[in-house]
């Protein structure tokens, strides 16, 4: 039996179920005794709103307080577990998470209501009421998942949360995403509303263009996020590796993308299109992330919950086409200037957005598909590479024709000339082994420049963050896609040589010399279910190494080993960042190391041994991580600029 | 302006891609065999993608990490120079990647563990 508070935190979510289910009723009435049902509603929607918000804040008390009986605290948690991962635990652990987005979506419909007042126009009401109906679905699905289920015995302590997620990224990038989620859903509502209504004005407001600008913002930054925590772990295929998941994540950002790069911005209907994809690929994107279909980085479970997603999704798709249908507004044909080149450029990079999405879409479902039919396979990174980049390099083209004012005909000799540059660059395999690459390098550079001057003619203009951000947005775009060519073509081969204190090693021209190995005996505190005690979590092992290039100042860093009998071996690796690359470097076990760790792990005093050294050099890498930055600027420069604008 | 010229823009790129992503496609969709399969079929000097249970590691004179994998009946030894993914288990599930040298080894380029988050 749970005790009190957290045997509440359950009948709290089946009471707000109920709450809001009855203010979705009072919000469809109509006739005589308005101004009460008006305030009934607002009522049952707040108290449903706060049973949610105070389910997930006991969720987190359970781990802050080690409620050890509670399943999810006792799978993800231990009592040695830092404070700042136990904050975070309704996120990181996999049941709560649902419940979280159902907080973060709470909290903003709250917001929304709470300013709305209970004089609502026709639009507030029916998008209350589309926003009920998604908090419902998310607070059934985490009513299944049963992130308050009990364990069978009372454990002494939990089993402790996963080395690999004991990083200050676990506590950023999921929030991040699921807040880009929330807003993509608030959006969603709004334009919902509008179509139900007929009240297409509304898709103007503050609150439309906000929360869709802060979604896209969000998206973007919990995308480069997840792939940095990916580069700086080992093991995850760097940055980037194609994963189902990560595609998956990337499919609404694009879809959101394509939104803002609409060839006739006033065509509402086409507006509405994308908007109804991106917000049905955040929940394809949870499906994916959660059913397991076909073995990933991710899961290699499966779960009902992907089917469940995947019949949500079907059953919103269907809702909006039975709308559109009902409102008979057709899609008027696209407005496009075929003598402006600017006019061009965005119909080409809408085309390029879509046809991007289409594929990674498609290298996303095909191995769902083989999943549910039985028959596992992957869709390899060739796929994605091939099929993206022409298309990337597409929208660097677009990016030149934006806002220029070249004609077409110099616009065509431009492109024509840096492609002709680049197939000889392909031909005689420079600066790169990959002619892929050295193909696309020379439009990426030109449509850099092209970008960098327009940023210096915009410095001699009244500030506009509109253009200032969009201008920014489209440099990072190419900063980072000539980050992912150079960096991928021009990366070694990982060199792995074993040593001991005070050996050395020649990798790639450098010296790099171990100065010291020390092990340190057991830390922490979880739980071992199958031995039945309560034990050290793990034992370490750190590496001095000492860099030193052509007779340079010498860098000192330490690489760390941890073993962990319920994890394995886990290294912290260090990089050391020069001009034009990084140095990847990262520690491994040797035949004895883990044997020697074990020791540690109970308390004796044992010598390091043998460990392996293993070494990268990973070129230009900064250029993705510089353009993130910028990309995350320009987005907030237009977002905080429209707000203001729209105030 | 008619809507003609813009719907041939968008029919371009989207054909240049098809054709593109058809071509790529085959070669890039790799089935998850299991070690049985591996080794009964015709996979000899070809790109595999094995899904199957670690058996044990180990650490070869050179540095490279060299894998016994099983799917309980059959084994297969693989060597990995790459870096080694995190947190390596005997008896967890672990994808590899490479070319297959009959009778039983893979040169693997990739090795595949599962992200801790536990989203399933």
């Amino acid at each position: 039996m749970i005790p009190a508070p957290y045997s509440l935190a359950e009948p709290f979510l089946f009471l707000a179920l109920l709450l809001l289910c009855l203010d979705l009723l009072l919000l469809s009435g109509k006739g005589p005794g308005t101004a009460f049902r008006s305030k009934a509603a607002s009522f049952a929607s707040a108290g449903g709103c706060l049973l949610v918000v105070t389910s997930c804040l006991l969720l987190t008390l359970g781990f802050v307080t080690d409620a050890f009986f509670l399943r999810e605290v006792y799978t993800y948690s231990s009592s040695s577990l830092s404070l700042a991962f136990k904050l975070g635990g309704a996120w990181i652990s996999g049941n709560g998470s649902l419940l979280f987005i159902a907080f973060l979506l709470s909290i903003l419909y709250l917001v929304y209501r709470g300013l709305g007042g209970t004089e609502m126009s026709v639009h507030q009401n029916t998008t209350c009421r589309v926003l009920d109906v998604i908090l419902i679905v998310f607070i059934l699905v985490s009513l299944l998942q049963s992130p308050f289920s009990e364990v069978a015995s009372d454990p002494p302590d939990g089993i402790g949360m996963s080395p690999l997620l004991q990083t200050f990224w676990v506590l950023i990038h999921p929030p991040v995403i699921f807040l880009g989620y929330v807003l993509v859903f608030f959006a969603f509502a709004l334009m919902l509303s509008s179509l139900i209504t007929g009240e297409r004005e509304h898709l103007r407001n503050r609150w439309y263009t906000g929360s869709l600008l802060a979604a896209w913002l969000f998206l973007a930054m919990g995308i480069a996020l997840g792939g940095y925590w990916s580069y700086v772990v080992l093991g995850w295929g760097g940055y980037w590796a194609w994963d189902p998941v990560e595609t998956a994540s990337l499919l609404p950002w694009l879809a959101l993308t394509a939104c803002f790069h609409l060839p006739s911005p006033e065509n509402g209907r086409l507006r509405e299109l994308t908007l109804m994809a991106t917000f049905s690929l955040v929940l394809y994107a949870t499906a994916v992330t959660r059913g397991g279909f076909s073995p990933s980085l991710h899961s290699f479970g499966a779960s009902p919950l992907g089917y469940l997603f995947l019949g949500i999704t079907l059953a919103f798709i269907l809702s909006f086409l039975f709308l559109s249908r009902r409102d008979s507004q057709h899609i008027p044909p696209l407005e496009v200037d075929r003598h402006s080149v600017p006019s061009l450029s965005l119909t080409i990079a809408f085309a390029s957005l879509i046809a991007l999405l289409g594929v990674c879409f498609i290298g996303v479902t095909l191995p769902v598909l083989g999943g549910m039919a039985g028959v596992p396979f992957s869709v390899g990174g060739g796929f994605f590479t091939a099929a993206c980049f022409p298309l990337t390099l597409a929208l660097a083209a677009a990016f030149i024709g934006c806002g220029t004012s070249l004609t077409r005909k110099q616009f065509a000799s431009l492109l024509v000339l840096t492609l002709a540059i680049g197939g000889i660059c392909a031909l005689l395999r420079f600066p790169t082994q990959n002619s892929l690459a050295n193909f696309g390098l020379p439009l990426f550079v030109v449509s850099a420049g092209i970008i960098l001057m327009r940023l210096g003619s915009l410095l001699r203009k009244t500030f506009s963050p509109r253009l200032w951000g969009r201008t920014l947005i489209h440099f990072s775009i190419v900063l980072i896609l000539l980050g992912v060519l150079v960096s991928s073509a021009a990366e070694t081969e990982t060199l792995s040589v074993p040593v001991r204190d005070g050996s050395s090693a020649d990798l790639f021209g450098m010296s790099v010399r171990v100065t010291d190995i020390s092990v340190y005996p057991g830390e922490g505190q979880v739980y071992y279910p199958t031995h039945g005690f309560v034990g050290p979590e793990h034992a370490s092992l750190t590496v001095q190494v000492e860099v030193e290039k052509n007779g340079e100042i010498p860098v000192q860093r330490p690489l760390a080993m941890s073993y962990y009998p319920l994890y394995g071996m886990v290294s912290v690796p260090t990089v050391i960042s020069a001009p034009g690359h990084d140095l990847y470097l990262s520690v491994h076990p040797a035949n004895t190391t883990q044997e020697t760790l074990t020791w540690a792990l109970m308390g004796m005093e044992v010598a390091p041994g043998e460990v392996v050294l293993s070494a990268k050099v990973v070129p230009f890498i900064a250029l993705i991580w510089i353009g993130i930055v910028l990309m995350g600027l320009g987005m907030t420069m237009i977002l905080v600029g429209e707000l203001v604008r729209r105030r | 302006m008619h809507i003609r010229p813009l719907y041939l823009v968008v029919l371009v790129l989207l054909a240049g891609s098809i054709f593109l992503a058809y071509t790529a496609l085959a070669p890039s969709i790799n089935p998850y065999l299991s070690v049985g399969q591996v080794r009964s079929g015709s996979y000899a000097e070809r790109e595999v993608q094995v899904l199957a249970i670690l058996q044990d590691w180990s650490v070869g004179e050179d540095g490279a990490l060299v894998l016994r994998l099983s799917d309980g009946n059959e084994t297969l030894n693989v060597t990995y120079r790459g870096v080694p993914p995190q947190g390596l288990t005997r008896g967890q599930d672990i994808v590899a990647i490479g070319v297959l040298h009959p009778p039983d080894t893979l040169d693997a380029t990739r090795l595949l563990v599962k992200c801790p988050s536990k989203y399933e």
